[in-house]
């Protein structure tokens, strides 16, 4: 078969469409799929020059080809906005890459795929974790004033009539309040479950040594009333992420080895860091808490997943769920190893950053 | 006539140290909630209650309160809208106004200050919260 035909079946064939053009915005060659989105056939736009076939549009293209074919550097993944004449307006990926022909001319080779369904699928998604979000702050601001009143309504009456009350009495008041009270643990880790919505994350480089001092601070008090003892890295970890999402992720992970210290023994925390063959950095929790038997490490990251040790603990099983979700977000992962009564190990892997 | 003349300077300077308090809110229990940490404070607080937007900065035109305790989700007419209408009042310029909300969201807290409000509180979960809150908002008001 001939090199110039077989190499017309190969363009005709691939779903992409393809395009060669020279430096002054003209249609070197195109294939089938080229031809058919802009409303024609192959002969109708080979040899024509996009000036002729797209008016003002046209000068754009311009500029962008001539910015790749005079710096030699292919731009990829360009994704552009498109409307065609008499139709819908969708979006495309492009990429574009300079080539110089035998006979020395510079041209331009740009393959473009149509991202038209998977832009609206991108679009609706947005929407709806955008309604989510909404819902669940108005759903958040509702449970939580009615709770809001209970709580007041049992403080008011231990305050103005405690000599009254019989000590019965008093404990279901203080019981009501126990429950109350888990209750908004609950509404509040559900909201922020809710929030860790991808769409807008922040993602830079930063130390993470820095966020886990900020956040064992913050906790100082628990820290000392359980005699707790917790090691932090002394060198930075420098990792790429969206910093504020993963002090969260920290914080849950500190939170949850104090809660599940094992009663036998103060905590020990020990953070460290290791990292990863290619680009990734993990840090490690290590704790030498009450540990998760092995058929309940399956469900730790399940929403409302929660030890069966956890009765008197305060907590909503949100916790956990959220980290990985919020780790989805960061490019990252988190992973668990642990053994019942020996502790567990949190694995945090996250794209390495640089020092800043 | 002395005497006469002695209790009138007397309730005189205790009707000027009265400080007015206008809530505005359309949650009868976070109303009276505050109101009853206010009250523990002490006795120099006039309250005017409104249980939403629209009233609440019609009050707050007649009777110029010191302190406005505004809430953000109301009917009739929400809380910022109330905040520039109150803000709008020429009568109302040294109203100090706190957004007094269930909510902590960054970007209402932002929008508030920067429409005019002095500060956002976050209605807290427990009654030790609103006495904290009705000390604060007495120390605002004796400063």
């Amino acid at each position: 078969m001939e090199a110039k035909h077989a190499l017309r079946i190969v363009l005709d064939s691939v779903p992409a469409r393809i395009w060669f053009k020279d430096d002054k915005n003209g249609i070197i060659k195109l294939n089938k799929a080229a031809a058919d989105s802009m409303g024609g056939s192959i002969i109708d736009f080979e040899g024509k020059n996009t000036f002729d076939l797209f008016g003002e549009m046209a000068q754009k293209y311009l500029i962008d080809d001539l910015k790749v074919i005079n710096s030699g550097v292919p731009a990829l993944g360009i994704i552009e906005e498109y409307t065609p004449e008499n139709g819908e307006t969708g979006w495309v990926s492009s990429d574009k890459i300079p080539l110089i022909s035998p006979e020395g001319e510079k041209q331009l080779l740009v393959v473009t795929t149509d991202i038209t369904d998977a832009m609206r699928k991108e679009k609706e998604l947005e929407e709806i974790n955008k309604n989510l979000q909404q819902f669940a702050a108005m759903a958040s601001h509702d449970l939580k004033a009615p709770l809001r009143h209970i709580l007041n309504g049992a403080d008011i009456v231990s305050l103005e009539h405690s000599e009254e009350l019989s000590e019965e009495i008093k404990t279901y008041i203080e019981e009501t309040r126990q429950h109350a009270h888990k209750l908004r643990d609950i509404i509040d880790s559900f909201l922020e479950f809710a929030r860790a919505i991808p769409g807008e994350t922040n993602h830079v480089s930063f130390d993470a040594v820095s966020i886990l001092h900020d956040v064992i601070s913050d906790k100082s008090l628990e820290i000392r009333l359980s005699k707790a003892s917790i090691i932090i890295p002394k060198e930075p970890i420098w990792v790429k992420a969206d910093p504020a999402l993963i002090s969260r992720v920290f914080e849950n992970i500190v939170d949850n080895a104090i809660k599940y210290a094992c009663p036998m023994r103060p905590l020990k925390l020990k953070i460290m860091s290791k990292k990863r063959a290619g680009t990734n950095t993990a840090i490690i929790f290590d704790d030498n808490g009450v540990g998760i038997s092995e058929s309940q490490q399956e469900h730790v990251f399940d929403l409302f997943a929660r030890s069966k040790k956890a009765k008197e603990i305060s907590g909503s099983g949100i916790g956990l769920a959220t980290c990985r979700r919020i780790l989805v977000m960061c490019n990252g992962e988190i992973k668990l190893k642990s053994k019942k009564s020996n502790g567990s190990r949190f694995v945090v892997e996250l794209n390495s950053g640089k020092a800043v | 006539m002395a005497a006469v003349s002695l209790l009138s300077s007397t309730l005189g300077r205790l009707c000027s140290t009265m400080k007015k308090i206008l809530i505005i809110d359309d949650d009868e229990y976070d109303r009276r909630t505050i109101k009853y940490a206010l009250k523990k404070q002490g006795d120099n607080y006039e309250f005017y209650e409104a249980n939403n937007g629209k009233q609440g900065c019609k009050m707050a035109k007649d009777i110029t309160p010191d302190i406005t305790l505004l809430d953000l989700r109301m009917p009739l007419m929400d809380g910022f809208q109330t905040l520039a209408c109150i803000r709008n009042s020429a009568a109302c310029k040294q109203t100090k106004i706190f957004i007094f909300t269930g909510s902590d969201d960054e970007d209402e807290y932002n929008t508030a200050l920067k429409n005019g409000a002095n500060d956002f509180i976050t209605k807290p979960s427990n009654l030790a919260g609103y006495q904290d809150i009705a000390s604060s908002l007495d120390d605002e008001l004796n400063s």
